[in-house]
């Protein structure tokens, strides 16, 4: 079987901006994934280009995913985590080539090399759009920061993309979730027929939420985040400052442990999501954001022994060394969690220890 | 023995020979390991499919949580955690 390289999955795609026409009826799956789901040969990708195009037929197979069809989770998936993101890769590549000499993917910028998101467009103001679109503008930003493109150009970037379309898109996901959980009318993808309730419920569980007055992140300074948080381009943090510090002790394994304090106003215009497995024991949420971003963002950062200092005060004390995931479980179990007001005090507290408001 | 790589805090069935374990990663657990359900091992589980904040992924980083799909048999009825063996 031909598998095709990045570079060609890039351009292959890059042909989006040529005119196709709408596909009728459901999702023809064995055009554009193989039994399995994969999208590997030129045709099954050029097939996908049109599965993307075509009104109603990511939709489709978004739903048939969330309904836990494992074809169509496969194909979803491939788009959301290999070709989608080889577009903000390479779109990233051209915008940081002098004279903007690559060929590749033309069409996504300007003749100042500047991107320009326009050439994405086409995808629907969906959750199963907008998961895609994320996905090539995560890899951008990866891609662009790892090239030594500013970070004020960056953000000014990915700003500019989601001034076009992606504010809507996340107002709007709330309500395609709600409405992919309950298609029941779209055709069955030919060859899925397993399904699998509770992977099908994660694919539609990101569900959007408030961002709390404050939030805390405990890790080690300047880490950009592992590479499965890059890859989906979130940031945990918690509602609880302890939970935070608990994570920023671990960290002290690996260089400086810190805690990042950010609020609501820090986060403006962040999409915060429920948290996940352990979220009740974490108090933990979701932000659509690089760990990076949010450390730039974060007005208030102190050392993770300056946490524990300000808890121990409070009646909370930490262990001085965790060591390891186990033991991360371990004293997060063994800890209350605290109450709002003494969340407050705490916040108060790192603002002055920062010597900030 | 192996070593930990991930803990459960539930696993249920999916179907047949198909398990969704979630929890927490102790190690980089990537798309198509094959783990053990005991330290003693062998190795009968590959991890087909991950998961993590609703998103589909080859990788659950260390310390990251998420539900790693698996396929194969369980020798333990209810298992808390998978190891990488040998």
């Amino acid at each position: 079987m031909r598998r095709l390289g990045r570079v060609m999955r890039a351009a292959l795609f890059a042909l989006w901006l040529v005119a196709v026409p709408a596909l009728a009826g459901g999702p023809d799956y064995d055009a554009f994934s193989d039994a399995q789901g994969q999208i590997s040969t030129p045709e099954q990708v050029l097939a996908a280009q049109e599965l993307v195009r075509a009104p109603g037929q990511l939709e489709a197979v978004f739903a048939d995913a969330a309904k836990g069809n494992h074809r169509a989770l496969r194909v979803f998936q491939e788009l959301e985590t290999r070709f989608f993101p080889d577009i903000g890769r390479a779109v990233a590549e051209r915008s940081a080539a002098l004279k903007c000499r690559t060929p590749v993917v033309k069409e996504f910028a300007t003749k100042d090399c500047r991107p320009d998101w326009s050439g994405l467009d086409f995808l629907p103001r969906t959750e199963a759009g907008s998961r895609l679109r994320n996905a090539a503008l995560d890899a951008y930003k990866i891609r662009a920061k790892q090239l030594g493109v500013e970070d004020a150009a960056i953000i000014a970037t990915i700003n500019a993309a989601l001034a076009v379309g992606g504010a809507a898109m996340v107002v709007q996901a709330a309500e395609a979730r709600a409405a992919a959980t309950g298609t029941a009318k779209v055709a069955p993808a030919s060859g899925g027929s397993a399904t699998d309730p509770v992977v099908s419920s994660q694919v539609v569980r990101l569900a959007s939420r408030p961002l709390p007055r404050a939030v805390f992140r405990g890790t080690s300074e300047e880490f950009a985040g592992s590479a499965g948080l890059q890859r989906i381009g979130l940031t945990p943090v918690s509602e609880d400052p302890l939970v935070a510090t608990v994570f920023a002790t671990e960290a002290e394994t690996y260089g400086r442990g810190v805690v990042y304090v950010a609020t609501d106003a820090d986060l403006a215009g962040t999409t915060a999501v429920e948290g996940n497995v352990l979220a009740s024991l974490e108090r933990e949420i979701g932000l659509q954001m690089t760990p990076s971003e949010f450390a730039q963002r974060a007005k208030i950062a102190i050392p993770a022994s300056q946490a524990r200092a300000i808890l121990e005060r409070m009646g909370h004390p930490i262990p001085a060394a965790i060591r390891g995931p186990a033991a991360v479980d371990q004293v997060l179990r063994a800890t209350a969690r605290l109450t709002e007001q003494e969340i407050q005090t705490f916040r108060r507290e790192a603002a002055a220890a920062a010597g900030g408001p | 023995m192996g070593t930990q790589v991930f803990a459960v805090v539930s696993i249920v069935e999916a179907g047949p020979n198909t398990w969704n374990a979630s929890g927490r990663a102790y190690e980089d657990v990537h798309l198509g390991d094959v783990l053990a359900d005991t330290p003693a091992g062998p190795g009968q589980l590959r991890v087909s499919g991950i998961s993590t904040y609703g998103k589909p992924t080859d990788l659950l980083s260390r310390m990251m949580t998420g539900t790693l799909q698996l396929s194969g048999q369980l020798s333990i009825l209810a298992p808390t955690g998978l190891y990488r063996v040998g």
